[in-house]
Parts: structure tokens; sequence; C-alpha cells
């Protein structure tokens, strides 16, 4: 993990996104998965996004590799990627930087692997598509990112198949495949959270160390504020398509401002902290996540919020910047 | 007195093959397991996927007969029992599945879901039997008016909760609850484990509840047991499975569990490799092949259970100073 310090030297912003509207059509309706989503990467940064199933982080990153089917999904705002907007490329323009620059690690090993090709065909695809390689050159590549994600017996391993190989190797050549272009910003959208714990040990351990040896910025996408608070240097909160909350992680966790994300960290039961026998009752966030077809008035938050006031029932609070890192969408900061 | 007693429980799953499906190999999912459950307690099960903590679950019910081993209900042996006689004592255990999208049957709507076993078991009226559907709806904190709904009509923790109310419908004393919350998001698991505690209370039900979030597990159990490869490897209150772990894997499963809190940096015990498949377990110490303290002598010798401290129960013998 880099420190505050460290990240405040990287600051040119590799990814900016403005304004992001994500909206899926169907006959019936339209349903807003993302709402004006702004936030930007730094070089050599982790970003940690995270929130509760259906708050849209997936589909942000599906967004900016512009992997949704447009129509029915339609994808509005800018996405700056390196000085050009994504969602003016063309589709093989697209193609050519997927894989490439742009990366990603998906969340389930066991389907997002194709079953009928071999590892040897898979991992190599990208390599000759964007680099241009001869088969057998690929393959040497191949053979070094299979050694570098620790697959032992790699020689041998790349001539299987998917299914022969465990959940923690699938992932581990899903991550070989994603980084094995040298991107310089790779989505990981919950690496670990199909794995056994100590299986997730070692994978968020690999990510940390590939990320420091090939410099590539990472945005991890999780639920888990745990493995946020190992792996992210900054850290931006979803709710219900909005982000409620951008912090560097340590703020976040010390004195995080926003009422969801005092609620969503109290309400975990954090190994070590029980501290009696009595003392086993959680604290909890009152209700269920909005449904995105039928969203509330003014705050998004406010039917679960236990500090709501007249307002946010009438209004949407805007986002308010506390300081050059730090960014709370909650009418109590505006008051101030 | 333990209201539960399993010794020595094992399940073995054949693998059959070949034209005339014999034997070739056995899974053994379930390899001697013992422990006991006291009146209002929470065992706490933790584990990774394949390490038999469902199997020992639903081998309790009899959900999946098992191999050997003996389950004393209340000093009752429940394999002994005649079919009719364990039906009856089945309605004193009772199981919340891990999934609350498959475990509700979709064509039945909640009131019927929640007044089947007590249809099959209770000689009730019709009101008598709304009242007490009506009743149990409001105990897990749905709107009893929600009643001709649909499962699908309920969000999953809404869905755990139907679960929940079924399995209450017989006022049981023992709950199996598998992985419950482990389906669900963040801020929903904190109000099912809540409901869980105060049914707990309410009514001294005891559980055991299977689940790999160690956090989970440690908030609220009064006991924890740690499964790897079909066995207990250790065993003890939910202080001295935190505060003073004694087996290798407890550890390192310990260690493995990230914690939100970005200033702890913990000395991480990495284990290399992935868990054996228990078709083909390594010999003597099934953990052996993992361990970082490993030694020649784990290849012949079987770890039983044994106390270092007064119930500090641990499966490895070069812990034990």
């Amino acid at each position: 993990m880099t420190s505050i310090d460290d990240d405040r030297k990287c600051m040119k912003p590799l990814l900016t996104i403005n304004n992001l509207v994500t909206s899926f059509h169907s006959q019936e309706q339209t349903v807003r998965a993302v709402d004006g989503l702004d936030v930007s990467v730094r070089q050599g940064e982790t970003l940690g996004l995270v929130g509760e199933s259906g708050c849209g982080k997936s589909v942000t990153a599906l967004s900016v590799l512009r992997l949704l089917r447009c129509p029915p999904a339609e994808i509005r705002g800018s996405i700056v990627f390196n000085g050009r907007n994504l969602l003016d490329l063309s589709r093989e323009e697209m193609r050519r930087l997927r894989g490439d620059a742009l990366s990603m690690v998906f969340q389930e090993p066991m389907t997002s692997l194709n079953p009928v090709l071999t590892i040897d065909d898979q991992l190599t695809e990208g390599i000759r598509l964007h680099r241009g390689a001869s088969r057998a050159k690929a393959r040497e590549m191949a053979l070094e990112f299979l050694d570098m994600v620790r697959i032992p017996d790699a020689r041998n391993r790349i001539r299987e198949y998917p299914h022969a190989l465990s959940g923690g190797m699938r992932q581990r050549v899903m991550i070989a495949m994603a980084l094995s272009c040298h991107p310089e910003l790779l989505f990981a959208d919950e690496p670990t959270t199909a794995l056994d714990v100590t299986i997730q040990a070692q994978i968020l351990e690999l990510l940390a160390q590939l990320k420091d040896e090939l410099g590539t910025s990472v945005v991890m996408i999780t639920h888990d504020l745990g493995v946020i608070a190992e792996m992210a240097s900054r850290v931006v909160v979803m709710y219900a398509g909005r982000v409620v909350e951008e912090a560097p992680v340590r703020d976040l966790f010390k004195d995080p401002r926003h009422p969801y994300t005092r609620g969503l960290l109290g309400s975990i039961p954090v190994l070590g902290r029980r501290k009696s026998q009595k003392d086993r009752k959680l604290q909890e966030i009152p209700g269920i996540v909005p449904d995105l077809k039928n969203l509330p008035s003014g705050c998004r938050f406010h039917p679960r919020c236990p500090q709501k006031m007249d307002v946010c029932e009438r209004q949407d609070p805007a986002m308010i910047r506390l300081g050059e890192f730090r960014a709370v969408t909650c009418w109590l900061e505006a008051e101030v | 007195m333990s209201l539960l007693r399993v010794t020595d429980l094992k399940k073995h799953f054949p693998l059959k093959k070949g034209f005339l499906s014999r034997t070739t190999s056995l899974v053994k999912a379930v390899d001697g397991v013992s422990f006991e459950l006291k009146e209002g307690e929470t065992l706490g099960l933790v584990g990774e996927s394949g390490c038999g903590k469902t199997t020992v679950g639903r081998s309790i019910l009899h959900l999946t007969e098992p191999t050997s081993g003996e389950i004393l209900f209340n000093g009752q042996d429940i394999s002994r029992l005649n079919p009719g006689a364990r039906r009856e004592l089945r309605s004193s255990l009772q199981i919340i599945f891990q999934d609350p999208f498959t475990s509700l049957n979709p064509r039945m709507n909640v009131g019927n879901i929640i007044a089947e076993p007590l249809r099959n078991r209770r000689k009730l009226s019709g009101s008598q039997r709304k009242e007490r559907v009506a009743w149990l709806m409001q105990k897990v904190g749905l709107r009893p008016e929600h009643l001709s709904r649909y499962p699908h009509e309920f969000s999953g923790g809404q869905r755990q909760r139907i679960g929940i109310a079924r399995a209450l419908a017989l006022n049981p004393r023992v709950i199996v609850c598998d992985e419950p919350v482990s389906a669900l998001d963040v801020s929903i698991q904190a109000q099912v484990i809540n409901l869980l505690i105060e049914l707990q209370e309410e009514f001294t039900i005891s559980y055991l509840f299977i689940a790999h979030d160690l956090g989970v597990v440690e908030h609220i159990s009064d006991r924890v047991a740690v499964m790897y490869l079909g066995r207990i490897v250790e065993l003890a209150s939910y202080e001295e499975i935190y505060e003073n772990p004694q087996h290798p894997y407890t550890r390192a499963l310990l260690s493995a569990a990230p914690i939100p809190d970005p200033d702890l940096r913990r000395d991480r015990i990495l284990l290399q490799g992935d868990v054996p498949s228990p078709i083909d377990p390594p010999s003597g110490c099934g953990f052996r092949t993992r361990c970082p303290q490993a030694k020649a002598e784990c290849r012949e010798l079987e770890p039983r259970l044994c106390t270092v401290q007064d119930s500090h129960w641990v499966a490895c013998p070069f812990v034990r100073q």
C-alpha cells in the first residue's frame, strides 16, 4: 500500500471520469445504474471502489472498458484516459486499447475463462494481438507471466484447460492475462470474492507486488472493507449509483463523514474486536438498498439515515469538497 | 449437560466408475468429527470450502445419512430411532440454509412456506395456524400482511428472515445455521446476525453456526471449532481462538483474514498451495502439505484432538508445551 505522501507525488490523473451516467433501457422504463459519477485515478495509485450490490461499482468498470452492449445500455458523460475520451473512440480503437493499456480482472474465475480453450490459447491471444508477437514468442512471454503469478510447473500447466485448475490458480491465470501487455490501468472487479481466505491472502499479496513491479494503476472494486484497508490508497464509496464519499484510506476508516460510510464500518463484525460475552449486537443500517427503478426523493440514503433532516427528503445533496482528496455528498457537511 | 453430542462422525462419499459402478475411491468429506453443543450455546464451525463443515451440519439432521458415528440429542441416538420417532425429533432440530434464493419454494407464498412445518407436525386449527404464522413473521421482522406474497417479491435479507421463521415454527432446541449471512450485503448481514442473537436470547436456542467468515463466527459464537480436510483441528472459546490460537492452520487462517483497519500491519502467515483433495488426502496430518512447521513425523502421526488447557483442544502433537 502506498501512503498518501507517495500519492501526492504521482498526482497526474491517468483516468478522469466526469458526470458518468450509465442507464439501461427496457420497454417499460429506464434505470440509471450509475448516475453522475465523478472519479479520477492517478498514476500508480490503487483506488478502492466500495459499495453494496447494485450500487453501480461494476457497471462503472464496464462503462470505462465499454463492455456493455449499447443499446440496451447507454453511456453518457466523459471518460478521459491518457488524454482521450474513451466514449469518442471507434469500436476498433477501443478494441486495441482493451487488454493492452486498459485491462480487467473479473470476479468469477470459474466462468470468465473460456472452458474450451487451453490456458496457452487464452493467454497468448492478447500478446499476439497487441504486441504482434509470433506464436512461439507469445508463448515464451506467457510462460514468463505464469511464473510471475507463481503458477508452479508452468510449462505443463499452460497446456491444460481451465477446469483442471483450482479457483486460486484460475484467478492467477486471469491476472497473468490481464497484465500480459503491461496495462497502465487495471480494473480488478471483486478479484478475491469467490476465493477462500487463505487463497485470497495469496492473490492480494500477488496483486500488490505486481502492481509495484509493473507500475500499474489499479481500481479495486469490492464490497469488502477489509480488502480495501489492505490494498487501497484512496477510497470512493458508492451508494445507489452515486459517490457518497471519497477519501484517503486512513481518513475514511478513522473519520468517516457520510452516515452511510459510518453505518457500513459499524456493521462489520471485526475479528478480535468483540470484547465481552454479552457484547454481540452489531450496529445495523435499517432498511434495504433502494430499488433503482423506484428511488426515494432527495438524498438516496435518507430513508435509512439515522441523521436525516428535513432537507434530505426534499433535495439531492451536492458533492462537497472538504479538501484536495476528500469529498462527501451529504447535507450534514453543507451546513457547516 | 450437552444437548447435542456428536462422536466420531464420518461421512464418506463413494466415487463410482465404469460399467458396473464399482466404488473406486472414497471422498472422505467428514472423517472423525466429535463435539458437543450445550443448551443455548452457539458453536461456530469455520473452515474453507470443501473442509466438510456443511456435511457435518447436514449429517446431524440426517439430511445426508452419516457413514458412521453417533449423534446423541438429549441422550437419544438419532440414527437408532425408528422413522416416526426420528421425524418427531426433527422438530427440535432445524436448519437455515445459505442461499435465500434457492431454499424457498418459488411457487409457495410466504404464509404457506412458514405454515408447512406446522401443518406437518402440529395439530392446529386453521385460525390457530394463521395466528402462529403472523406471530412468527412479526418475530423475524416481516410484516404479517405480506403473508400472501411470493419469495421473489422479497429482498435477500427478507428471504433469509422467511427461512428463519420457517426454522423457528416448531420451537426447535437446536438450529443448524449453514452460512446464513454469506449471501447478504454487509448492512443486511448485521441485521440478520442481530436477529439470530435476539431469537437465541428469547427462546434459548442452540446454534451450530457454520461459516467461512472468521469475523462473523467470532462475533456470534461462544466456542469455535476450526475444520480442515474433514477434521476439527482446533476447538476453543472464541476468546481463546482469537487471542491464543495454537494450531498452525488456525493461525494462518486468522492472519489471512483482511481486517478493516489500514493502520494494522500484521505478520501474515501465507500458506502455500491449495487445500488437498479429500479423495486422496495426505497421510498422517492432513495439513502437513501446507504447514509452515511440518516435520518428518507428520507423515505418520495421525493427530488427535487433545486439550492444551481446559476446554481448549488442538489436533497437533507439536503444540503441547
